[in-house]
């Protein structure tokens, strides 16, 4: 019986040697709460490759940005959230101005992520990029009639576009950005004419103009790209069908560039796992995880040179804007001026 | 007497079986390991190659704007006029062209003339030229940093244009023009990949392969070719599309794409006929979001061939072992079994033989009442008049009676006795039976089936004579087969074709 204890002894140290040389799971493993706008299906093997890099496990609540920043500023300092992911520009600017993120400073993620796609204090790091795109029937409208944004408040567009309401976070954006290249009053008649363009009442979904074009509801009209593949490979034969109907075109390609919005991710202030939270924003900024991402999400990695989906690569390449996405605060209520004064709903 | 292992043929069917779906689950496995490991590799290429693009444009990005607000261009622009300013501004520039690695700076007026550039000495310089046309002019103009590849409308090299607008109290004064040579970026590349950077409108402009320089990566809508004819962007170029088959996509972001390797460049003179060679590529490409280009990295699929070659061999070797081994074994299976039968079963009959009989009995007896067996009973028969047709009708004939009575003792015994040929013409049985069975009928089935046996060589029925003995414990296996013996020989004494037995109650009765 001595004889077993010492040999079960011996074995017991073996194993202990071993799990501290790194054979088992690491010792200071959490679960990490992420509150994500993206869909969890795609991002399933992402989650699954920062369990096995890290051990760290990831608790994964979807909702749409708004919804997310309501339950997170609801929720307050007893929020269960470490990560807020996969959240527009536009959103992560107002969890920012909200207090709802904390700096995460971290060497590799600004050595990483190009300063554009990020915020200047850590607040934010964008991971993902979407670019919104002119939209047009095949049967009804040349591509050579679309420049650029500024051609869709032309006359001849009346009652022939479709495009989201002012609340859809990718036209806030596209509003953000034309404002600084244009100034207040220039915007302001531009969205007047578009708001005279529109074939119909403004819908919040983003998607929905891309089906009122391919039902010729409309001729033109404005989406992510992220959408338009989307409509590209969906499993609905209609849906495809429909999308072979629709052309694209990169705006402003001679100019500014196409705008692009940012899908990015921040430590929320109240995070408990702060450690973990930022090596997770480190791990998806990372090249697998960039490639996991790129591979899977339909949007165009942040970091240069990750490869990119063969649809994102059929639509061609363009020239992207290259403002600052960080954008200072009183645009935000300049925007909402415009939208104000030129009844876009 | 030899025979094959009765699995064998199943043995070796499985393993033959099992080759196919061994070859292509590892033909599977290398293809996925191979492209994982490959796409890795380019796509670490992919990072480093935009990484120093990036890094090698950096100082030809950022010069524009740094010397737009020089004092000395905006007056030289503000008096359009005057020689000597425009040629100390082209003399600074010529300085500055050698920080820049030869790069040429050249000044343009609001109306597109260069009125000052780093190679004002040269016969082909830019000074007096109208570059109005260049969309890098207009959008400088407008107020967005251009960025631009084109052929040099002078030089005939592949260049790259930055350029900012140069203002003065919110009037725009003119546009200042950084040309690189974009002829040697290839040097960014290892020499081992195979590579091609196209432009926004899918024109490589930068590749491995010379053949593909300036082909397109889809053919070109008639808006964008009369836009690049307009900005003389490739100047007469024929930018006709790659030779390219797109085939499925792996993990999304790896594409494997047929392209002809074969076809003429487009600027040669009087091209050819494309005579294609197809070659199969891994291609994975990035977008270069600043600049509008994509970045292709491709590597030739017989890499991932090569590998599921490799992994298949490995696999053959393997299962050519494992059949080998599998056939040894069984070989060795096989002669043991022989050895063993050998040394057990008489060749001639194939009945057991008298070793067997020794080793088997002797294991039973002492079982004896014990379990299964309960009563034993032996059966010795000899066979009438062997000596005599073996004389007569010769070995053959007597060889042949043997095996037919061998045959004839199987068939009438059940299936748990052991049936023995003990020596020439005598055969024995040893019958498990129950206590007070009879086994006289036995012989006497047997003696009947004898008798109607028929041979060529023998004019009547074969006679057998027969003594049956019972076991009574503790006698020895020797003692039991005297008794038998002492009834056989009473039988043949008294016969021939006649069977002498106890009765089944007196085990030890010496009377017939």
């Amino acid at each position: 019986m001595n004889r077993l204890g010492q040999r079960l002894g011996r074995y017991w140290s073996l194993a202990v040697l071993l799990l501290a040389l790194g054979g088992g799971p690491p010792v200071h493993a959490v679960e990490l709460t992420v509150y994500g706008a993206l869909d969890q299906a795609p991002l399933a093997p992402v989650f699954q490759l920062f369990a096995q890099e890290t051990g760290h496990t990831i608790r994964y609540v979807r909702d749409e940005p708004a919804a997310l920043l309501r339950r997170l500023g609801a929720e307050g300092a007893t929020t269960t959230a470490d990560v807020l992911f996969g959240m527009d520009g536009a959103s992560l600017r107002v969890a920012r101005q909200a207090g709802m993120l904390r700096a995460a400073r971290s060497q590799s993620l600004v050595a990483r992520v190009p300063p554009r796609y990020r915020d200047d204090d850590g607040f934010w790091y964008g991971l993902t990029v979407r670019a919104r795109v002119l939209l047009y029937a095949r049967a009804r409208v040349s591509p050579a009639e679309l420049t650029g944004y500024e051609s869709l408040a032309e006359s001849r567009w009346r009652g022939r576009l479709c495009m989201a309401s002012p609340a859809d976070a990718g036209n806030r954006a596209l509003l953000t950005v034309l404002l600084a290249r244009w100034g207040f009053e220039r915007l302001l008649e531009w969205t007047r004419g578009v708001v005279a363009n529109l074939a119909r009442e403004p819908r919040s979904d983003d998607r929905e103009p891309l089906r009122a074009l391919a039902l010729g509801v409309c001729d033109i009209a404005v989406a992510n790209t992220q959408d338009y593949i989307r409509m590209l490979r969906s499993e609905r034969d209609e849906d495809r069908i429909a999308a072979r109907q629709i052309g694209m075109v990169w705006p402003d390609q001679g100019g500014w560039g196409a705008m692009i919005e940012v899908a990015g991710a921040g430590v929320t202030a109240h995070a408990r796992q702060v450690d973990a939270a930022r090596q997770f924003l480190e791990f998806l900024a990372g090249d697998a995880a960039q490639r996991l991402l790129a591979a899977r999400t339909d949007e165009y990695p942040v970091v240069p040179g990750i490869p990119v989906a063969g649809a994102l690569l059929d639509l061609g390449a363009f020239k992207a804007d290259q403002a600052s996405l960080t954008t200072p605060d009183r645009v935000e209520e300049a925007v909402a001026r415009i939208v104000a004064a030129s009844d876009w709903k | 007497m030899y025979s094959a292992h009765p699995y064998r043929w199943l043995v070796i069917a499985c393993l033959v079986g099992l080759l196919p779906l061994l070859l292509w689950q590892a033909a599977d496995w290398a293809e996925e390991g191979a492209l994982r490991q490959m796409s890795w590799k380019n796509g670490q290429r992919l990072r480093s190659y935009a990484n120093a693009t990036t890094q090698a444009l950096h100082d030809i990005d950022v010069a524009p704007a740094l010397l737009s607000h020089d004092r000395e261009l905006r007056d030289l622009l503000r008096e359009p006029g005057s020689p000597e300013r425009a040629r100390a501004a082209s003399q600074r520039f010529e300085a500055l062209s050698r920080l820049l690695h030869g790069a040429v700076i050249f000044l343009m007026n609001p109306q597109g003339w260069t009125v000052a550039a780093s190679n004002w000495q040269a016969p082909d310089s830019f000074v007096g030229q109208n570059y109005g046309f260049r969309p890098y002019f207009r959008q400088a103009l407008s107020g967005n940093p251009g960025r631009y590849v084109a052929l040099g409308v002078t030089s005939k090299i592949v260049g790259y244009y930055a350029s900012a607008r140069v203002m003065a109290d919110d009037q725009v004064l003119g546009v200042l023009v950084v040309k690189a040579d974009f002829s040697q970026q290839h040097l960014l590349f290892d020499e081992e990949t195979e590579f091609m950077v196209a432009d926004q409108q899918g024109v490589i402009f930068l590749s491995s392969r010379p053949e593909w320089r300036f082909r397109t990566l889809q053919p070109l809508e008639p808006q964008v070719r009369e836009q690049i004819a307009r900005t003389r962007q490739f100047e007469d170029l024929d930018l006709r599309p790659l030779d390219m088959v797109a085939g499925r996509t792996w993990e999304g972001t790896v594409m494997i794409v047929a392209l002809d390797t074969a076809a003429p460049a487009a600027q040669m003179p009087a091209p050819a006929p494309a005579v294609g060679i197809a070659v199969t590529y891994l291609v994975q490409a990035s977008l270069l979001l600043d600049r509008g280009w994509q970045m292709w990295v491709l590597t030739p699929y017989a890499e991932v061939r090569l590998a599921i070659a490799r992994n298949l061999l490995v696999v053959v070797l393997i299962w050519l072992l494992v059949l080998m081994l599998a056939l040894y074994g069984l070989r060795r299976c096989d002669s043991g079994l022989s050895r063993r039968e050998s040394h057990i079963i008489d060749a001639l009959t194939g009945l057991y033989n008298r070793r067997y009989l020794l080793d088997t009995t002797s294991v039973l007896l002492p079982r004896y009442n014990r379990g299964p067996v309960s009563g034993i009973a032996v059966l010795m028969f000899d066979v009438d008049g062997l000596t005599q047709i073996g004389e007569t009708h010769g070995r053959k004939a007597g060889d042949e009676v043997l095996v037919r009575v061998a045959g004839a003792l199987r068939e009438v015994l059940r299936s748990g006795d052991v049936p023995v040929r003990l020596h020439d013409g005598t055969f024995m049985a040893v019958l498990a039976i129950r206590p007070g069975d009879n086994v006289r009928p036995v012989a006497e089935r047997m003696r009947q089936r004898m008798k109607n046996l028929r041979f060529e060589a023998l004019p009547g029925p074969l006679t057998i004579s027969a003594g049956v003995a019972y076991y009574h414990p503790p006698e020895s296996l020797d003692r039991l087969l005297e008794r038998a013996d002492e009834q056989l020989r009473q039988a043949k004494q008294q016969g021939p074709d006649r069977v002498c037995a106890p009765p089944a109650d007196d085990p030890f009765g010496s009377s017939p």
